[in-house]
C-alpha cells in the first residue's frame, strides 16, 4: 500500500531544525519516513515563498504515521522558536529526466534501466525515440550526423523515498540529465 | 587485399581525372619566366565593392551555424548551399568584370584549391590504411604517451590524419574509465589541432602558405610557440589524468592483446606524400601556364605524386583496415565540396585584401598594426570560421598592408624576411585557435562524432568552449601573445 506523505514548512534556523530532526529520528529510532529536504535533490522553491521572500522556511517531508508525533514535539520545543507555517498532504511526487546517446550499447542499458523501475515508482510520461540513419554511418568533418540516435524524455512518479534513491542513480549516469524531484501538494 | 575497382569510390576516380585534366592543360602552354598578375589583382581588388565579400561570411558562417542548428538538414543539404553561395558570387563577378574574374577564379582554383585538395586526400587515404590494434590500459603515462605521439605526428601526416589514426586506440584504452572526457578534450587540443603547427602538412592553413610561397620548413619557427602551449598542456593533462584515474574502480585484468600496427606499409607512402611536397619547394623547373595561370611545374609533378601515393594505399591496403577506422570517402568530399565554394567566394575577400589602401577593406590594415593584433584576429576567427580561410584572408591581408603592388613572390620574400612575426602570429593563431571549438578546425568534429559513437558524452556545442577551450587555452594563448607577439 502507498505511502502518505505530508510537506511541512516549519519557520525556524535551518541548522537548528536539522539537528533538532536527527535528535528526534535517533531517539525514536526511525529510519524511514522523515526527510530534511535541503539534504536530497528535492525542489522546495514553491512559487508563493520565492513571492514573499521567504526562503529562510524549512522544509519537511514526513509519512503519515509519523506526522502527529512529530508535529507534536516540534510545538512541545518552544525554546527553539520553529512555527509550523504549512502541513499539507502530498499528491504526487515526480522527477523529469532527459537522455540522448549515439551508442547502441549505452542505449540499451538506458531501455533496461526505465524499463526496469525500482517497485513504487512508474513512468507517467515517458517519450522515447530511436532513429537510424545509415546514410549518416562513418565519419564527417563538417556535416556531422550520427547513424544511430536514441533519446528521451520522461516523467518519473511514485514514493518519494524511492524517487530520491533512483534519483541518485539517475544523475551518476553520464547520459542522463535529471531534474529536482518536484512535490505536488 | 586490395580494394577492388567496383569498390573504388567516385571521388576517387574524379582525383584521377583531376590528374588526367592537370596534365591536359600542363601540355597547353609552356613559360619560361613566372609572370606575376599582380597588376590585375590590384585593379579587380580596388575596384570590387565592400558587400561582394557577403557571399565569403555566408559561405563560412553556413559551415559554422547549419550543423549547429539543421545538423540533419545540413548533413544533406550542403553542397547545395556551398553551390548557392558560390554562384551567387560567380554569376554577377563575371557578368561585371569578365576576362578578370575569370581569371582569378582560375587563379585560385588551379593554384590554391585544386592542389589544397590532393593533399588532404592523400593524406586522408593514406592515414585512412593505418590502424592501431591491440589493448591498451588508459592510465595517466599511457594517455599522455599517446598525447605526445599523437601531438609528434600531427605535423608530419596532417591533424586530420594523427585524429583518425589515434583517436580509436584512446578510446579502446579508457573504455572502462567513468572520467574520460577531458582525455578526449585534449586529444583535440593538442592532437587535432596544436601539434600540426610545425609544417604544411600539419594543418591546412600551414598548406595554404606553402602553396603561396612559405617554404616548407619556414613553419618550423613556430616551435618555440608550440612548445610553450604544448608542454603546459601536456602536464595539466598528465595532472587531471591522474587525479581522476585515482578515483577510478580498477577493471580485473581481462584478456590482453598485443598491440601492433595494421597497415604500418603506409607510413612508406606516408613518406612519399612529405617527400613530394618537400620537393616541391625546392625544385624549380619553371612554369606551366594553365589557362593563363602561371602554376610551377613542380607543384604539378607533387600533386602527381601525391596522387599516385593515394592510390597505392588503396590498391595495397586490407579493406578490412580502412573498415575497422570506418573509412569512407564522405569526409573528403565533404571537404572537397564545401572549399570549393569557400575558394569561390573568397575571391573578392583576397582580392580587395591584396589592394591595399586601394580596396574597400584598408580599413583592416590600418586597424590591425600589430603581431598581436594579427594573432588574436586570425585566432578568433579561426575559432568559430574554419582556419583556412582565415589564414588566407590575413596573409593576403599582410601583403596588402605591407608590399601592395609588388609581385607576389617579392611580397611573399619580404615578408618572410621583413615581417616574419607577423606570418608567424597568423600561423600561429589560425592553428591554435582552431581548437577552441568543434568547428575550429575538420578533425574536431570527427573526434567529438567519433567518441560519441564510442558511448563518451561530449559537451555539447557552447560546452566545449566555455568549461575548456576559454578556461584552459585562453590563458595560455594571452601568454604566448605577452612572450612573442608583444611587440
Amino acid at each position: 500500500m502507498a505511502v502518505t506523505y505530508y510537506e511541512l514548512v516549519i519557520k525556524g534556523s535551518g541548522r537548528l531544525l536539522k539537528g533538532f530532526v536527527r535528535g528526534y529520528q535517533a531517539a525514536k529510532s526511525i529510519k524511514r519516513g522523515l526527510i530534511y529536504c535541503n539534504d536530497y535533490p528535492i525542489n522546495t522553491h514553491h512559487l508563493k515563498e520565492i513571492l514573499t521572500l521567504r526562503g529562510d522556511n524549512v522544509h519537511l517531508i514526513c509519512a503519515a504515521r509519523l506526522r502527529s508525533a512529530f508535529l507534536k514535539a516540534v510545538e512541545s520545543a518552544k525554546d527553539l522558536e520553529f512555527e509550523v507555517l504549512s502541513d499539507q498532504q502530498i499528491t504526487r511526487t515526480s522527477l523529469d529526466f532527459e537522455f540522448c546517446t549515439f551508442n547502441q550499447d549505452v542505449a540499451s542499458e538506458l531501455k533496461r534501466i526505465f524499463r526496469t523501475l525500482p517497485v513504487g515508482l512508474k513512468l507517467a510520461q515517458y517519450e522515447p525515440k530511436e532513429s537510424v540513419d545509415p546514410d549518416a554511418k562513418g565519419v564527417e568533418f563538417y556535416a556531422p550526423a550520427h547513424d544511430y540516435r536514441f533519446e528521451a524524455k520522461g516523467t518519473v512518479e511514485g514514493d518519494i523515498e524511492k524517487l530520491i534513491s533512483f534519483h541518485a542513480k539517475l544523475a551518476a549516469h553520464e547520459f542522463v540529465e535529471v531534474e529536482d524531484i518536484l512535490i505536488h501538494v | 587485399m586490395a580494394l577492388d575497382n567496383k569498390a573504388m569510390p567516385r571521388f576517387a576516380t574524379a582525383c584521377g581525372l583531376t590528374a588526367l585534366v592537370v596534365l591536359s592543360f600542363h601540355g597547353l602552354a609552356f613559360a619560361e619566366t613566372a609572370h606575376e598578375t599582380t597588376h590585375e589583382t590590384e585593379s579587380l581588388g580596388a575596384l570590387l565593392p565592400i558587400w561582394s565579400v557577403i557571399p565569403f561570411v555566408g559561405i563560412l558562417l553556413s559551415i559554422a551555424f547549419f550543423p549547429l542548428f539543421a545538423p540533419k538538414w545540413w548533413h544533406h543539404h550542403f553542397p547545395k548551399v556551398s553551390a548557392f553561395w558560390a554562384t551567387l558570387l560567380a554569376l554577377p563577378l563575371i557578368v561585371k568584370y569578365r576576362g578578370e574574374a575569370i581569371h582569378e577564379i582560375l587563379h585560385v582554383y588551379i593554384i590554391e584549391y585544386i592542389p589544397f585538395i590532393i593533399l588532404l586526400w592523400a593524406l586522408f587515404t593514406v592515414a585512412g590504411g593505418i590502424h592501431v590494434k591491440g589493448t591498451l590500459s588508459g592510465s595517466p603515462t599511457l594517455n599522455l604517451i599517446l598525447l605526445v605521439i599523437g601531438t609528434v605526428i600531427a605535423s608530419w601526416m596532417g591533424t586530420t590524419g594523427a585524429s583518425m589514426i589515434l583517436i580509436r586506440p584512446v578510446l579502446r584504452a579508457n573504455a572502462w574509465r567513468r572520467h574520460k572526457i577531458h582525455v578526449i578534450i585534449f586529444f583535440i587540443f593538442l592532437v587535432s589541432n596544436i601539434g600540426g603547427a610545425l609544417t604544411p602538412l600539419g594543418d591546412p592553413p600551414l598548406f595554404l602558405g606553402f602553396l603561396l610561397g612559405v617554404p616548407f620548413f619556414w613553419t618550423m619557427k613556430i616551435l618555440p610557440h608550440m612548445l610553450f602551449v604544448a608542454v603546459p598542456l601536456l602536464i595539466l593533462f598528465f595532472l587531471i589524468d591522474s587525479f581522476y584515474y585515482r578515483r577510478e574502480e580498477k577493471p580485473e585484468t581481462t584478456e590482453r592483446v598485443a598491440v601492433r600496427v595494421e597497415g604500418a606499409h603506409n607510413l612508406i607512402f606516408l613518406a612519399g606524400v612529405v617527400g613530394a611536397v618537400l620537393f616541391s619547394g625546392m625544385w624549380r623547373p619553371g612554369d606551366v601556364n594553365i589557362l593563363g595561370v602561371h602554376e610551377g611545374l613542380q607543384h604539378i609533378v607533387r600533386d602527381l605524386i601525391l596522387i599516385v601515393m593515394g592510390f597505392a594505399s588503396l590498391a595495397t591496403t586490407k579493406k578490412q583496415i580502412r573498415d575497422d577506422n570506418e573509412f569512407t570517402w564522405f569526409p573528403i568530399k565533404e571537404v572537397a565540396i564545401l572549399f570549393a565554394g569557400i575558394f569561390m567566394c573568397i575571391v573578392p575577400a583576397i582580392s580587395i585584401l591584396q589592394a591595399g589602401e586601394h580596396g574597400q577593406l584598408a580599413f583592416i590594415m590600418t586597424t590591425l598594426e600589430t603581431p598581436a593584433h594579427y594573432y588574436w584576429i586570425t585566432g578568433s576567427l579561426s575559432s568559430f570560421l574554419d582556419n583556412a580561410p582565415s589564414y588566407l584572408t590575413f596573409f593576403n591581408s599582410l601583403l596588402g598592408k605591407f608590399f601592395t603592388g609588388l609581385p607576389h613572390h617579392e611580397g611573399v620574400h619580404g615578408l618572410l624576411t621583413e615581417q616574419a612575426t607577423y606570418l608567424k602570429a597568423i600561423s600561429a593563431g589560425s592553428v591554435f585557435f582552431g581548437a577552441m571549438t568543434y568547428i575550429g578546425n575538420a578533425p574536431n568534429f570527427m573526434v567529438k562524432s567519433i567518441s560519441e559513437e564510442a558511448g563518451v558524452r561530449m559537451p555539447s556545442f557552447f560546452g566545449y568552449p566555455f568549461k575548456y577551450g576559454i578556461p584552459i587555452l585562453l590563458p595560455l594563448f594571452l601568454l604566448v601573445t605577452l612572450v612573442f607577439f608583444r611587440i
